[in-house]
């Protein structure tokens, strides 16, 4: 039953009420345009805004409200961002490779196979090791809990 | 990765860096970058419009003018100037460390950047940048009409860029909604980030269509496709709906944030608590939700659309807008009012957004716009809201923050002169333009003939052009003098109210120390007068 109540919006937190509210309000518009203009583009559009955001919604909704108080039970009121600095990435090159690569590898769509070989590189490194580093830290957090 | 010394360790911190603070400030430098070269075409164009005839550009330059200045203006400098301000202030005004994300906030940063060059790079190669308008309207962006490659790559940089103000967005969304402070309920959230999280929605349902509408346009131009070729059986009425579903959400996107900016700075300069905040939460929310559904106003005159829903819709977002507004003019009512630089652009702002809303209102009646559509009363009406608005939120928040980024404080004097150049070079500017507009001078030309009576008006609107230049110039000057003086700022200069003012300035790496008890949507305020002897809160929103 309070499952239900988040559900529709009765009970469910802020966070979710304002993708449910956001759902209730496109899905009015969708539907007051189609009876207006019969006109498919548009229709699709809203109704696309209307599944997502509803969508978001309930998701947030049914997850109710234990992924927030978890968030905030990681964080000791006394020393607010301690867990945060065990959390937070060393300075890494990996986000700039795979931005400037898959840009670069992007304007094969225009100038053909040659940018694709070139941007590949740096993708490929970057991609690798974010995955490596993440997993590391991943890792860390798992058998560390006190280390931090 | 430990940097060696030299000129290549501090070019390394920037480019491995993950702080949302540093991400924010490379942000905020490459957008305002961009700025000085929309600036550059927007004066190059005007210098060709204040006399009949063509003296300085020829009519394909003058194309691809319009096109990168509109381009780079609303994409690569107002978007992601957007995303500078929401960097650096919105894991502070929370009480977090960081982004939820950090590095795919860094990712997005360079997909942003390389995307831009990439648009940018249309100069380099034969036939120039693209040439289609701000819009890329189909067929004209088709191939037969825009042969150049500077429109290819303007499609697959923009594409890049949408991707990155997507992600971007998520991890907006995803930091307001897990980082915040213990006691920080989201009715206890500053406005400007009820701002961002607004603006985020609508990048998240907005881009996804004007991307779509780029990768078909693209199969059109290179793979052979049809979709918006009509002769094919496509449909280019299409290309519209797709990039105006973007294209008026995209315009709250430069405006959202920077009420948001409005709300920050008016209670800070006025003493007051906001007045309304959870009717301004609401209109927000309204703002937003309203901004998706009246994209078609763009298209009354395709005869394609629904011309009472459209005109109806566009009406409604005045109420909300009206709201907020009557409730800035209720904070200041009644308060001790000082007028600092940030406070006098957040002024200008109210008056002169008020002017481009009534003005839009104008446009968004049906029957008004098919007598103004592409004249240049339209173009007086958008700069009304850009120049008039966005850029004067923007000024307002880079003199408010300032000294939070920088520990320095942007000089008065300059930042006075810097006002009314700017509030002054607007009114000559544009007033003269609704004028043009409503005798039928189009948009998007040249040359005009000498016999219609129109040189004296452009001529004024190019000497307004130049002021607005000077007052640019006056900003840079400030902010290198600025930068060379020591840091000497204390943690909270202007007496603020959200927590970005608890730490010092700037922050430290991991933002802060120690934090505030919370329990208004004025955590830093309540300090304050806890500290000068107990006193009432703020204004107290529900836990
Ligand atoms: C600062 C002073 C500015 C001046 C003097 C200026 C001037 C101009 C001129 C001369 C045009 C071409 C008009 C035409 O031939 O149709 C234009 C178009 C445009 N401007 Fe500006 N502009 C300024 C700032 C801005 C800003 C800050 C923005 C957005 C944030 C902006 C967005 C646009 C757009 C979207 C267009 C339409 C482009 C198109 O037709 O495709 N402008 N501006
Ligand atoms: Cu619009």
């Amino acid at each position: 039953m309070r499952r239900l109540l988040a559900l529709v919006g009765v009970t469910s937190p802020t966070e979710a009420r304002f993708f449910q509210v956001v759902a209730v309000l496109a899905a009015g518009g969708a539907i007051v345009y189609w009876f207006v203009s019969y006109e498919t583009a548009g229709t699709a559009l809203l109704g696309g805004f209307t599944l997502a955001s509803g969508l978001i919604g309930l998701l947030l909704a049914d997850a109710g409200t234990d992924w927030r108080a978890s968030a905030a039970s990681t964080r000791d009121p006394d020393r607010p961002l301690l867990d945060e600095r065990g959390r937070l990435p060393s300075p890494t090159l990996a986000p700039f490779a795979v931005g400037v690569g898959a840009s670069i590898a992007a304007t094969s769509l225009v100038f053909g196979p040659a940018p694709l070989l070139v941007g590949a590189l740096p993708l490929a490194w970057g991609a690798l090791d974010w995955l490596h580093r993440s997993r590391a830290e991943m890792a860390a957090l798992d058998d560390g809990e006190e280390g931090q | 990765m430990s940097a060696s010394a030299g000129l290549g360790a501090p070019l390394l911190v920037w480019l491995t860096t993950t702080d949302h603070k540093r991400i924010g400030i490379l942000y905020g430098v490459a957008a305002f970058g961009f700025f000085l070269l929309g600036g550059l075409l927007a004066l190059v164009m005007r210098l060709e419009l204040s006399a009949p005839g063509l003296q300085v550009v020829d009519v394909q330059t003058y194309d691809q003018s319009f096109t990168m200045h509109g381009t780079i203006m609303m994409l690569l400098f107002g978007t992601p100037m957007v995303a500078a301000f929401a960097n650096y202030f919105v894991p502070l005004q929370v009480g977090a460390a960081d982004m939820v994300f950090p590095r795919l906030n860094a990712l997005s940063f360079w997909l942003f950047l390389s995307g831009g060059l990439i648009v940018l790079s249309g100069y380099l190669v034969q036939g120039g940048p693209a040439d289609v308008g701000w819009t890329g309207y189909a067929p004209l962006s088709e191939l037969p009409y825009s042969t150049t490659t500077g429109t290819d790559l303007w499609i697959v940089g923009l594409a890049l860029t949408g991707v990155a103000s997507i992600l971007g967005a998520i991890n907006f969304v995803a930091t307001i909604y897990t980082r915040r402070a213990p006691g920080l309920s989201m009715f206890r959230l500053p406005m400007f980030c009820w701002t961002i999280l607004v603006t985020s929605l609508l990048i998240l349902f907005a881009f996804p269509a004007v991307t779509t509408a780029l990768a078909l346009l693209l199969l059109d131009r290179r793979f052979g496709a049809t979709f918006f070729v009509a002769a094919e059986g496509g449909d280019p009425i299409l290309w519209q709906h797709l990039f105006w579903f973007f294209g008026h959400p995209e315009v709250y996107i430069l405006a959202l944030p920077f009420f948001g900016i409005l709300s920050e700075v008016i209670p800070v300069f006025s003493r007051k608590p906001l007045f309304g905040y959870r009717l301004m939460v609401l209109a927000t929310i309204l703002i937003g939700v309203l901004s998706m559904g009246v994209w078609a106003h763009h298209m009354f005159t395709t005869g394609a659309i629904s011309l009472p829903f459209f005109t109806l819709s566009s009406f409604l977002i005045a109420v909300p807008t009206g709201i907020k507004i009557f409730n800035w003019l209720a904070t200041m009512i009644g308060g001790r009012l000082t007028f600092p630089t940030p406070m006098l652009f957040a002024t200008g702002f109210i008056y002169l957004f008020t002017i481009g809303g009534i003005t839009g209102v104008i446009v968004a009646s049906a029957p008004l716009d098919f007598h103004f559509q592409d004249t240049y009363f339209v173009v007086a009406h958008l700069h009304n809201v850009l120049v008039g608005g966005s850029l004067m939120g923007i000024f307002a928040g880079l003199y408010f923050w300032f000294p939070k980024i920088t520990g320095r404080a942007l000089g008065e004097r300059l930042g006075k002169a810097h006002f009314w150049l700017w509030t002054v070079g607007f009114i000559v500017t544009f007033l003269p333009q609704y004028q043009l507009g409503a005798e039928g001078m189009p948009r998007r030309y040249a040359d005009y003939p000498a016999e219609l009576g129109w040189t004296t008006l452009n001529g004024v609107s190019t000497i307004g052009s130049g002021l607005l230049g000077l007052g640019v110039l006056a900003f840079l000057v400030n902010v290198a003098l600025t930068l060379r003086r020591p840091p000497d700022q204390p943690a909270d200069p202007w007496g603020g109210n959200a927590l970005e003012w608890w730490t010092s300035s700037p922050p430290p790496a991991h933002n802060f120390e120690s934090l505030p008890p919370i329990r208004s949507n004025r955590p830093v305020y309540d300090a304050r007068r806890a500290a000068e002897g107990g006193g009432r809160s703020g204004t107290a929103g529900p836990p």
